[in-house]
């Protein structure tokens, strides 16, 4: 077992994680709900039964993944904690560390793999109404993997600390701050933001950024982009927001990672 | 003479620095085939004194377990822990967590088999029902949980926060002592226990020694 302390954690919590009744209905509805998303789509054509399908699908993934990961983030540790399981495993030899480790990679692929199966359903929806495999939309399905991580390890960094609840708003304040800067960003660059811009730069330069999909934001600028990316004015004006680069995937992830960090000393210095 | 297997002296604990003692100014000493039984009403600091010589909170003063401090005994798998309450099992089965237990705690020793030591563990403890989902337990086979998972590839101290008095427990209690381990029964209704513990009893009233 020596080295693999961490492994076995991760396999443990893997298995409860997988015969949790919340985590297992929340995949089948995603699933299921790409039947009526199919069927409102196929009652139009062309370009307008694209962005209908792709308008639900892009619902789902932010509205379901948004669920899913504040959840599994939020019950990192604390529900462990208030239960005695945490403690059983550390007094039993299990380092914090190794428990921090193994239990944010096993809610790191529980996330994944749920977004997995929506996006081979949404795959298999696109092919059933005759538009075929969709790659933007299995792109699109990847950064929001991204951003939906960044939220999971915010909740978990701060359920350490705070309770679920407290850890979810926090993480949907994550999920906010870091749209807004894109959003805001790009509204300086357009000229917008007048005496606020230079805020708004170092904001970009410094604050978690969304990853947003060449999709996504091609739905946004024409208006299409329904609850998932809704139109970005400012003073009447719409801004186009790009599409993320190599640089806002990286610096997210490395958001990703500082948060990481921050859930395993929280876990190190937490009374269990 | 024998190196103690517990050690307190002026032992405080402190779930928050500046708020009050959950538990203050503790002193004992056990040695090996030692037994004590901590006792007080709810809230007293019975629990908080178990989880700071099983390492899950810092104590002050001084407060050793197998001549380390407490975290680094149970990184080092001497120490058995056996949680009260009914949750801790959580959804895995009984089977599944008491090997995790076992190979947790024999993690520096290769030729240990984990899963032969957990059969054992819940064989010894008489728990029948081990392949179930732990919520679908009755608190009895519960409480029998705790107990394997205290015993389980028999580590030198055993600590029982609020146990149930089975057949089982008794002979558990006995099997640790006579192989030069050290027993602390944490608990609200002592019954039959402080025979257990060769009739030691650490009586805390509001957090403090009586």
């Amino acid at each position: 077992m020596r080295g693999g302390a961490a492994g076995a954690l991760l396999a443990d919590d893997l298995a409860a994680l997988a015969r949790s009744r919340w985590l297992v209905t929340a995949v089948a509805a995603g699933a299921l709900l790409v039947v009526p998303a199919a069927a409102v789509a196929a009652t139009h054509h062309g370009l307008a039964r694209a962005d209908s399908y792709r308008q639900s699908a892009a619902s789902l993934l932010l509205l379901g993944g948004l669920v899913v990961a504040i959840t599994l983030g939020a019950t990192f540790v604390s529900l462990a904690t208030r239960r005695g399981l945490a403690g059983l495993l550390v007094a039993s030899g299990a380092e914090r560390v190794e428990l921090a480790i193994g239990r944010l990679a096993a809610r790191t692929l529980v996330l994944l793999a749920t977004l997995g199966a929506w996006t081979i359903a949404l795959q298999i929806g696109s092919a059933a109404i005759g538009r075929g495999a969709d790659l933007p939309l299995a792109v699109h399905a990847g950064a929001m993997a991204e951003n939906h991580l960044l939220v999971m390890l915010a909740a978990a960094a701060v359920g350490t600390i705070f309770g679920p609840a407290v850890a979810a708003i926090v993480a949907l304040v994550v999920w906010v701050v870091a749209r807004s800067t894109v959003e805001l960003h790009a509204a300086a660059e357009h000229g917008q933001l007048g005496s606020l811009a230079n805020a708004a730069r170092i904001a970009y330069a410094t604050l978690p950024r969304n990853v947003a999909s060449p999709m996504i934001v091609a739905m946004q600028s024409r208006a299409q982009g329904g609850p998932a990316a809704p139109r970005f004015e400012i003073n009447n004006v719409p801004i186009p927001v790009p599409a993320a680069g190599p640089g806002t995937v990286l610096w997210t992830l490395a958001w990703c990672g500082l948060f990481a960090v921050l859930a395993t000393r929280g876990l190190e210095r937490r009374p269990l | 003479m024998t190196d103690p297997l517990v050690a307190a002296e002026g032992c405080s604990v402190r779930y928050q620095r500046g708020a009050q003692a959950a538990v203050d100014d503790v002193t004992f000493t056990l040695g090996p085939g030692d037994g004590l039984l901590v006792t007080g009403a709810e809230g007293a600091g019975k629990s908080a004194l178990l989880r700071a010589i099983a390492g899950l909170v810092r104590a002050e003063g001084r407060l050793e377990v197998v001549g380390a401090a407490p975290a680094d005994a149970a990184r080092q798998g001497r120490v058995g822990f056996g949680p009260q309450g009914r949750t801790f099992a959580d959804r895995r089965t009984p089977r599944e967590l008491v090997r995790l237990v076992a190979a947790l705690r024999t993690r520096s020793s290769p030729e240990a088999d984990p899963r032969a030591l957990a059969e054992q563990a819940l064989e010894r403890a008489g728990l029948e029902p081990a392949g179930r989902d732990a919520r679908a337990l009755e608190l009895e086979d519960v409480r029998r949980l705790a107990l394997a998972c205290a015993i389980a590839a028999d580590p030198p101290v055993v600590l029982l926060d609020d146990p149930w008095e089975f057949r089982e427990t008794h002979a558990e209690c006995r099997a640790v002592r006579e192989r030069g381990g050290c027993l602390i029964i944490a608990t609200d209704d002592p019954g039959g226990l402080p025979a257990l513990v060769g009739g030691r009893v650490l009586r805390l009233v509001e957090r403090v020694p009586a």
